[in-house]
Formats: C-alpha cells, structure tokens, sequence
C-alpha cells in the first residue's frame, strides 16, 4: 500500500517536474505584463494579442513552410542516401570499406563551428546563400553519419541469407536492395526520419549563417532574431516560443508511438 | 554488372558468382554519393580549417600570414582555454552521468504497460523535440536574478534572491543541469528499449536459482543493458561535449568566459576576436579531445558487451 | 546497377536545377539591407523603408534586423566579400568597412554633412563612407526627478560620481541602485572601460596618452586604475547586485521604474525605451565626470545610425537611392528623434525632448570619438567587455586585466 502511494507520488513528481517549464512558458505567454507578478502565478486574463503580434513580428508563418519544406526535402535524401551507401558497408566487410565506414562515422564527431567559416565561403562563391538547396545539402550531409551508422549496423542484423536468396532468384544490386532489402529498413528508417528530423528541425547553428533572407528563414532563426529585438517584453517572447514549439510538439503528441519506439530501435540496434 | 535474367545452372555455382561480385567491389558505388557529400561539406572545409590554424587570419580580411604552430603553442599557456576544456568535459561528462544515471532510473521505474506510465514516459520525453535554444531561453527565465521564478520561490520563504548566473562554476553546473534535465528522455527511452528486450525467462530462471532482486539487477538486467550504456554514453558524450545553444540562451559564455565550453569559445574567438586562426586550431583541439573520448568508449564497451 | 545510375543522375540534375530554380535573380532591383539598431530605431528604419516600397515599386527591399549576431555575421560576409547592399557600420564605416564601402562623396545630400561628423566618416582617400543619419553624443542618461528629489548636481569628476553615489544609496536607503550597467550582455561593460578610458588616458593634458596607444608603446600597468576604480565601485554598492546577469532591458527597466538612477554608459537612445514603460520619466544626460584634478567633464561621439553601400552591389544605384531616401529631412528627422540626438546633416530641426535643455548647458564640453575605435586596434572591444565580466566575477585581478588587454593589443597590431 505505502509502496503504491510512494509510486504514485513519484510519477506525480517526475510528471510535474517535466510540465512545469512548459507551465511557465505558456502563462507567461497569455499575460500582458509581467511587471510585479510572479511567473508563478497563473494568468488572471487571457491576453491572445500576444500570439498574434508574435506571429507576425516574427513572421512565423513563413518560417513554418520553409522549415517543412527543408525538413521533408532533407529527410528524403538522408534516407535515399544513407541507406544506399549502409548496404555495401554492411555486408561487404573488406579493409576499404572498414576504412570508409570509419571515415563517414568518425564525422559524427566533427564540431559543426570547426569549418563553419570555410563552409561559408565555399556556399558564397557556388551561390548557394539564402537558397533552399545550400542548407539542404549542408544539413543532410551533417545528419549522414548518424545515419549510416544506424543502417549499417541495422543491415548487418538482417540475415545474409535473405540477400542471396534474392540474387538467385536473378536480382541485381540495385534491385535487390531497393526490392528486398529497403522494405525491411522500415523501422530503423521512421527511427532516421524522427531522430534527423527533430535535429534538422531544430538546426539553428548552421540555418542562423545560411538563411539570411526572411523568404527563406526557419523558425529558430526567426525566432531568434524576434527574441534579440523584443527582449524587454518577454511575454511577447514567450508567446514566440510556444508558437515556436508547437508544430513539433503536436507531431509528437500525435505520433508518441512512433517516436518512442522509433528512437528506441535506433538505439539499440545501432 | 549483374544480369537481371536468371539464367539456367546449379545453385550453387550462382552463389559462387554472386560471392565473387560483391567480392569485386562494383557494389561500393552505392556509397560513392554519401562520400561526395561528406568531402564536399565536411572534409574539404575541415581541411581548410586546419590551414587556417597554421595562419593569423582574423576570419575576414584578405590578407594573413603563416605563424606555424605559434597557435598551438599559445594554447597550452592560455589560461582559458584550460578552464573551457575543464567546462567542456563538465558538459560532456557531466550530462552523460546524469543522463544515464536518470534515464536508467526512469527507465526502471516507468517500465510497464499503465496507462499513467505511458503518459508520464510520454512527458519526460517532451523536452527532447523542443529546440535547444527556446529550451535555453526558458530556463533562462527561471535562474533570472529580477523576476526569476526560482527566485520567486526562495522569497515565499522569505530568502534573498541569488544571482544565479553570477558565478561561473555555478553556471557551469546548471547548464549541465539544464542539457540533462531535456535529454534524459533520451537515454530513458534507451534503457527502455534494452530493457524490454531482456526475454523475461532470463529473470525467471535467476528467481529459480534463488537470486535477490538487487543480484538480479546486477546480474542479469546490467549486462543485457550493455548496449543500451554504450548508447546513452557515447551520444551524450559527443552532444555534450559540442554543447552550444543552450549556453547561448542562458549565459552567453559569461561571466566573462566562466561559463564557455569549446564550442561558444570557438565562436567568440572566430567573430569577436578576430582571431579565426587560434579558433581553428582550437577546433582541431576539440575534435582530437572528442575523436579519442568516442574511440576510447566504444573500446571500452565492446568489450562488455554481452550478446543474448 | 542501371536504376541506381539513373537515381544518381536524378539526383545530381535536381541538385543542378534547383541551383537555377532557386538561386535565379529576376529584373527587379533586390535590395538587401542588414541593421542593428536597438528596437526602437530600427521600427523607425522599418517604417521608412516602406515609405520607400511605396514610391519605388521597382525595387524590392528585403530589410533585415540583428541584434548581437549582427557583428559576427557581418564578418562572415566580409571574409567571404558577400555584403548587403545597404548596411549599418555600426561606428566601424572607416576602421572596418572602409575596403567595402562605395564613396558616396558625390551624393547629393554629401554637402550636408555636419562638419564634427565629416572627419569620423571620411577615409584617408576623401571617400565618404556613409551617411550618417544622427550624430552620436553620448554620457550618461540619468532620471533627473531623483537628482532633484536628494538635491543632487550632477557630478563633474570621479570624486563627485562617488559623492553623489554614496547620497544616493543612503538617502533612499538602499532602494535605489546609484548606477546601473546591463553587465549580462557584457557591452555595457565595455562601455564602462571605454568611456571611463577617455577621461583617465585621454582629455587630461597631463595624463595623454594617445600617442603611446597608437604608436604602442604605452605602459599598460597604468590601467589597472580603471578596474580598481570598477570593484571599488562595486565593493561600496553603487552597482547594481545583479550586475554579471542583468541585461540591457534590465537597466530600461530599473530605469522607468526608479529603482535605479544613472544608467552606467547609456546615451540617449536609451530615453525612448524606458518613455514606453514610464511616459514621466524625466531624462537628463551628464558627461563623463573627469579623472584628474582641473580637468573637465567629456561626451563621447562619433557616428551612430548610419547607411553604407557595398562597393561591389549588383544595384548600386538603386542602393544609394535608397540611402538618398533616408537623407531627405523628414526621415532624418524621424531617426535622430528615435535615439534622442541631434541629426547628421545640416538643416534639420528635431526635437530632442528632455535633452534640449542639457545639450544646451553643455554645449562646450568636448566631444572625444569612441576610445577603443580611435586609439585600439580593431578587435579589443570584446577583450574589454569580457575581461571586465570576468574581474567583477573575481575571476581575475586589475592587473591581469590589464595583461590580458597588452597581450591582444600587441596581437592585434601585429596581425595588421
């Protein structure tokens, strides 16, 4: 009986402790002023005005579309590429390939600020700044390794036999692996699309230096930009970022499942 | 090439041709894209930043000149970057302790079917798909000295308000604190799922031999976990270790450079010192710090790994 | 094989188009312009620039504001010689910007730049760099009802700065913080050291050293007097508590609301900001109080809201009429009324609220350029803001800080 009460009360307290955050942020959000209240306490009136001048100060509605479309374009290529070059690296373990595989895992650990300049320059001079294309390329190739290395440690789990059933029914490398072997991904590839989404959904390190036009920019840059002009009203900046956070936390809330279970196989196949 | 027709002959003499295939290689140009992109964006401009580490570049006039290793060597007396790489680690490891002791911890408790389980697992893990920086902004909120609601709460009990981003050690700490606190979930969920894959006969069989809970956990959940550990480790380490966003939002660095880790240091050097080339160098320092830290673990834990 | 051959040309052919697609410039004049100015101006620059939308259809204007990322992305553009086609040089048009900039000598509103501004703008060629829509004076912004309430004058040496502080914190009982500094962003830090430098190592003829900093022989043991003068400051309670944390906003606050009086190293811009919290606040503006015995008080000036154009813009026309658009009267007008000072060209009367009356009574006093912009190499701006954040930590002491800042002097003259 106290052992059940004291569960209780522990799921109570690691619940509480995980909304309040969230608690704070939204009745920040709905008040006009902060001025001699405490963030504690809970609004006495809902003041909208502030989601609607966030909204557009911050030109949130622009920012949504681009970060769709940046994300959904990206995940495609992640997915279409990195499970392309996981197969030969699974399966045909030879010097080369242990070197290549090291080689494309190793960039993991490459600090993103270490070739921020030259990287920069490089997007200058092939005109790629301010384009849907440059941060595209730029944050598919940063999320790679990662996903290499969960598809290859993923195929090697998928019996080899399967693979040569295959080639003597007369398939060939690209069927075979687009035919037999990308459906069984399925479950490391919803793993990629939620763990590099979130990343390259959230990605303000290189979007901040690539995407300088409005036209063009994400929510964490808008954001950001919002939050440095608009820091002596930080309920208007509380309103920003619940609306900054929403988009994805509904996806969450909508798809938990999937996304626990998806993070859950990536973890412990990779 | 292969053919796509199949043509007449014995299995087995397929097999060997396949073999002998796959052996010639033609199959590794399925990776030649990932590799186009990994030189083009990574490799090529990661050799250009150990170039400029070699220069007094001030990150943007067009005139320098090579200094050798006078970077590097200013490195190792340079007071600061000592105490960052004391920081860096601080986030690194710091987070990954706290990530992993935790996420075991819930992962454990929240184990299990009820629905109140699921919500609270569900939670936890909120935080994890919220941007850094905003999760940084609202912590920000609660450790401000005017209105902060942590300060809120220690004047219900009638205590002074604390400047709590005063004090660099003490910065440290909380931004450790703060990164943990979001991506705990992380490692929960991969305690979770390590957890869910022990076959209950396992436990079943330890309880026939007569073995305590606690033998139990030692013995027999610890080492089917091994591969969740080394997961939660590794990629707490890495992300802990390049540490950015959150420091911006709350800190900046500050006071001073108490709060810096490799990462804002870099930045600060690169775009308000001027001083591109001993950034470059310091990056090529952190990337060697992380480069031996990942091989030194994933040794470490290849070894301990248990397979079922 | 062959299907993976064709997804690979695929890829490479929309990764080719898009280029075209995407990256495609059309007929129209697309201007970009990046500024940093502080919230209230930059709605002003906003509000102006659509007028300028409006009376040129043909030129599309993409306006951009940054805060403190503003320097760094700028640097970035620099080393890659890819600048807006307008921007703010942010104090910086000559020593920074001047390889970038188009001369805009032969503008037609060049005639009406104001004489104490022409020289800070002009480079060692005769290019004139920018043009300067205000003309920057700056002191100390402080709320005159609270000087009027504890019969206070404005201080006009060091010495004085202290009386009046330590009136200050006894009369209102520890209430009022005497001078406040927004140390959390670290530039009002910096703010404290370059002001205060002025008056120690520069305006007293006695104690100039300007000489020595530029031809850098200067003996930099003598600037462990600015910070110990700022942790004495500190250790007798005229700073804010929350110095190391508190922002910029924080100080408007404190401001407005008078819980604090002087605001450390603000100018005027400042006024307009705690006007939207308190609409009663009474500004007033005092010079630097003097260091030395016998000498007088000092403004630091120097250009402020300015517009630049890119020598290399694909619109360089269609920039400098943007800029030309700024330079008609009534916008001029308009920005120098946003930060509270005077305009920067000739012939336009702003009104200037609360500090009418105090760039009267100090018409005399000197006005001395920005120290770190006129006598330190490029760069130690950042050395100041963070070293001084980091002896108000008890981090380090007055005589490292002045170590540290010989170290990246004589490293940033030598990177020259």
């Amino acid at each position: 009986m106290i052992k059940n009460i004291l569960k209780a009360s522990g799921l109570v307290v690691i619940g509480l402790l995980y909304t309040i955050p969230l608690y704070v942020l939204a009745t920040m959000s709905v008040k006009a002023s902060s001025l001699g209240t405490s963030l504690w306490a809970p609004p006495t009136a809902l003041y909208l005005t502030n989601f609607r001048n966030a909204w557009t100060s911050a030109h949130l509605s622009r920012a949504l579309v681009n970060n769709a479309l940046i994300t959904a374009i990206s995940l495609v290529l992640i997915v279409f590429v990195g499970s392309l070059a996981s197969y030969p690296l699974a399966r045909r373990q030879t010097k080369l390939n242990g070197f290549v595989s090291a080689l494309l895992v190793s960039c993991m650990v490459v600090p993103p600020l270490a070739v921020l300049v030259p990287l920069y320059k490089f997007i200058v001079d092939i005109h790629g700044m301010n384009t849907y294309w440059a941060i595209i390329l730029i944050l598919v190739t940063f999320q790679l390794p990662l996903c290499v290395y969960l598809y290859t440690n993923f195929i090697k789990t998928i019996p080899r036999e399967l693979d040569e059933a295959a080639r003597i029914d007369g398939c060939n490398s690209a069927t075979l692996f687009f035919r037999i072997v990308f459906p069984l991904l399925k479950p490391i590839t919803s793993s990629i699309v939620i763990l590099c989404g979130i990343l390259i959904w959230n990605d303000y390190q290189f979007s901040v230096f690539f995407l300088q036009k409005k036209d063009v920019q994400t929510i964490a840059v808008s954001l950001s930009q919002f939050v440095s002009q608009y820091q002596n009203d930080i309920n208007l900046v509380a309103a920003g970022c619940l609306i900054g956070i929403f988009p994805m936390t509904a996806v969450y809330l909508g798809l938990q499942k999937y996304f626990i279970k998806g993070l859950a196989d990536g973890a412990v196949k990779g | 090439m292969h053919s796509r027709n199949s043509r007449p002959g014995r299995p087995g003499s397929r097999i060997k041709k396949l073999k002998a295939s796959v052996a010639a290689g033609s199959v590794n140009v399925m990776y030649l894209p990932a590799l186009a992109f990994v030189s083009v964006f990574i490799f090529y401009p990661f050799f250009r930043g150990i170039y400029i580490s070699f220069t007094n570049w001030n990150g943007y006039s067009s005139s320098f000149r090579f200094v050798g290793f006078e970077q590097y060597l200013t490195m190792f007396g340079d007071k600061n970057v000592l105490n960052t790489i004391v920081n860096t680690f601080i986030y690194g490891l710091g987070s990954t302790f706290f990530q992993t002791v935790f996420g075991l911890a819930l992962a454990l408790f929240l184990d299990g079917n009820r629905r109140i389980k699921s919500v609270v697992r569900t939670v936890v893990y909120l935080p994890v798909i919220i941007s850094p920086l905003i999760m940084g902004y609202i912590w920000y909120f609660f450790f401000r000295y005017n209105g902060g609601a942590v300060n809120d709460i220690l004047a219900l009990f009638a205590k002074e308000p604390v400047d709590w981003f005063a004090n660099g050690r003490r910065s440290v700490w909380i931004i450790m604190l703060v990164n943990s606190y979001q991506f705990v979930g992380v490692s929960m969920v991969m305690f979770l799922a390590g957890l869910q894959s022990i076959p209950p006969s396992y436990h079943e069989a330890a309880v026939i031999d007569g073995a305590s809970p606690f033998k139990r956990f030692r013995f027999v959940t610890v080492p089917l976990l091994v591969p969740a550990f080394a997961s939660s480790v590794i990629f707490n380490t890495i992300g802990g270790m390049k540490l950015f966003d959150v420091i911006v939002a709350t800190t900046d660095g500050g006071p001073g450079y108490a709060s810096q880790s490799l990462s804002t240091m870099m930045y600060d050097l690169y775009f308000s010192k001027q001083n591109a080339g001993y950034a470059a160098a310091l990056g090529i320092l952190m990337f060697a710090i992380i480069v031996i830290l990942s091989v030194m673990l994933l040794e470490f834990f290849k070894r301990k790994r248990v397979d079922l | 094989m062959k299907k993976l051959n064709v997804a690979l040309v695929l890829l490479v052919a929309t990764v080719i188009c898009g280029t075209t697609a995407w990256g495609a410039d059309g007929a129209k004049a697309k201007l970009s312009v990046f500024n940093n100015q502080s919230q209230i101006a930059q709605g002003v620059l906003e509000a102006i620039t659509d007028d300028f939308r409006k009376a040129n259809p043909n030129i599309e204007v993409d306006f951009q504001s940054y805060g403190k990322d503003y320097e760094s992305m700028m640097k970035i553009k620099m080393a890659s010689n890819d600048l807006p086609d307008v921007f703010s040089t942010h104090g910086w048009a000559v020593a920074r910007y001047d390889e970038y900039l188009a001369d805009l000598s032969k503008e037609a509103w060049a005639s009406r730049v104001q004489g104490s501004i022409r020289d800070v703008i002009t480079d060692k060629s005769g290019k004139l760099c920018v043009l300067p829509m205000d003309l920057d004076i700056t002191g100390m912004t402080y709320n005159k009802d609270i000087f009027k309430q504890y019969g206070l004058k404005v201080p006009t040496t060091f010495k004085e700065l202290l009386a009046v502080c330590e009136a200050i914190k006894t009369k209102s009982g520890g209430k009022i913080t005497p001078l406040h500094y927004g140390g959390g962003d670290s530039w009002p830090i910096g703010g404290y050291y370059d002001f205060n430098s002025t008056a120690y190592y520069v305006s007293s003829p006695a104690h100039n050293y300007s000489a020595q900093l530029l031809d850098g022989s200067f003996d930099w043991t003598k600037y462990d007097e600015i910070s110990k003068n700022l942790l004495l400051l500190k250790e007798k309670q005229y700073l804010n508590k929350d110095i190391l944390t508190a922002k910029y906003t924080d100080s408007v606050e404190a401001l407005a609301k008078g819980t604090a009086a002087i605001g450390g190293c603000y100018g005027a811009y400042i006024i307009t900001e705690i006007k939207k919290i308190n609409p009663d606040f009474h500004a007033g503006m005092m010079p630097i109080p003097a260091y030395w015995d016998g000498d007088k008080p000092t403004f630091i000036g120097g250009e402020r809201t300015t517009w630049g154009v890119w020598k290399d813009s694909k619109y360089v026309d269609a920039a400098k009429k943007y800029v030309a658009f700024f330079a008609q009267t009534p916008n001029l007008k308009k920005v120098s009324e946003a930060n509270g000072i005077p305009a920067g060209l000739d012939g336009v009367v702003s009104n200037l609220g609360d500090l009418t009356e105090d760039y009267t009574t100090y018409k005399s006093a000197k006005i001395f350029p920005y120290f770190d912009r006129a006598l330190l190499p490029n760069g130690m701006w950042d050395v100041m803001c963070k070293n001084g954040q980091d002896l108000l930590a008890g981090g380090i002491t007055p005589k490292d800080f002045s170590d540290n800042m010989k170290k990246e002097y004589l490293r940033l003259r030598n990177a020259k």
